[in-house]
């Protein structure tokens, strides 16, 4: 039903369609060239605005607050380390993690907003690859103001020589982003926290690499600890 | 030198290079916040929302996929979706429909880019092929962020015969600029 399938292009457009919807949309509209030329249109029709003057800094305003949000507690490169070693493994693992993080001074300050409503939606073991000794799991919380947050915690982590780090990664069909590090103190203990969005869906799977230095934006180093998402 | 295309840039930024990020918002500051302005009518609220488009694009929030179509077709709708995310938690009453406006300035663009003045030509001379009521589903629906069912709520139509209506207009503007850009391209290629 061709109609019906192109119909469904203004929800498509307004990003309404669930998951499967979606899918099926776009093999819809892989062979129909009316909603591929409307979709390139979306890409044509701003240029019928009229030209705005961006105010004197707004560039600068704009990339600080990204920046400025990679930078944040829950944000890619804080490293919370000097956490005292607990079995948490028989404890849910939300609560912990949620009477941990208020604990910390970092965390904290990035839970001020919604620290009462926050909302743990999934919680993860990750499987240790061969003979890796360590442990970690993951949480995925949703705050008040809809962000969701993955949180890193792990135990018994192997210790680490000269510069190498521990750097989770968030991969999406085989393809890698930098989620976070964790630099275990000397008991093994590391938590890392990091922003996702609104969105969880991109993602397939959650690891934890050993790499040499700190800052790689693609990983270097063996897989310790995995999970699908 | 070449010029890098925005896809080689959106992977550099998938890779966290800032540089790259840089690069990308100095190529569409201008025309995307041009665009928030006219949708929000507040510039404020158009800086809010490139904020929230840029920290999407640098966490990756949902990726750009070559295979479905050019990039800035995504970056334009996932803008306009952030600018109606914010019109709406704001609870900014969007302007009646009797107020919606017209898709075509009647004020000549000044200095602006070359290529913006000719794009925004092409696209004027399209839009006044279609009829006043098409106009009028795409300032409300692409410009002025209406759902569906509100235009329907507000014509009186049933959501499909909304749906469709909106489609079929962006369909025709869409083949009536092809049929401009080709007819140009050949006048170029025949040197007159």
């Amino acid at each position: 039903m061709k109609n019906q399938d192109c119909d469904r292009l203004i929800d498509y457009l307004e990003d309404r369609l669930s998951t499967e919807e979606k899918k099926e949309f776009e093999t819809h509209l892989q062979t129909c060239t009316d909603c591929q030329e409307v979709i390139e249109l979306m890409g044509d029709l701003p240029y019928l605005s009229e030209p705005a003057e961006p105010s004197e800094g707004m560039k600068s305003r704009v990339l600080g607050a990204v920046f400025e949000e990679e930078h944040r507690p829950a944000a890619t490169e804080r490293v919370v380390t000097k956490r005292k070693k607990r079995n948490w493994m028989g404890l849910s693992l939300a609560a912990v993690l949620f009477v941990s993080l208020l604990g910390n001074i970092y965390a904290l300050t990035w839970l001020t907003e919604g620290t009462e409503e926050a909302v743990a939606l999934e919680e993860i073991g990750l499987e240790p690859n061969g003979s890796f000794t360590g442990n970690a799991a993951v949480s995925i919380v949703k705050g008040t103001n809809e962000e969701l947050t993955l949180t890193v915690e792990a135990t018994e982590l192997e210790p680490l020589q000269g510069d190498a780090i521990y750097q989770v990664w968030l991969i999406a069909d085989g393809e890698p982003m930098p989620a976070g590090y964790l630099s275990p103190d000397s008991t093994g203990t590391g938590v890392a926290l990091f922003t996702l969005g609104q969105e969880l869906d991109a993602w397939d799977t959650v690891a934890i690499t050993r790499e040499p230095q700190y800052g790689n934006k693609l990983p270097e180093g063996d897989i310790v600890l995995s999970a699908p998402l | 030198m070449e010029r890098v295309s925005d896809t080689q840039l959106y992977q550099r930024i998938q890779a966290q290079d800032r540089e790259a990020l840089e690069q990308l918002y100095d190529r569409y500051e201008k025309i995307l916040f041009s665009f928030l302005v006219k949708m929000t009518a507040d510039p404020n609220l158009a800086e809010e929302a490139m904020q929230e488009v840029f920290i999407k694009i640098w966490r990756g929030v949902g990726k750009y996929d070559e295979s479905k179509g050019k990039f800035t077709s995504w970056l334009f709708t996932m803008s306009r979706n952030a600018a109606i995310d914010l019109i709406r938690k704001r609870k900014q009453g969007q302007v009646s429909i009797e107020e919606s406006g017209e898709l075509i300035s009647h004020e000549p663009l000044m200095d602006e880019k070359i290529e913006w003045k000719e794009k925004k030509k092409s696209i004027e001379t399209a839009v006044r092929s279609l009829s006043k009521e098409q106009q009028q589903m795409i300032q409300l629906f692409y410009f002025k962020g209406y759902t569906h069912e509100k235009i329907a709520e507000s014509c009186g139509l049933p959501l499909g015969t909304v749906k469709s209506r909106i489609r079929l207009a962006l369909v025709k503007l869409k083949k009536t600029l092809g049929h401009l850009q080709e007819g140009r391209a050949a006048h170029e290629e025949s040197g007159l």
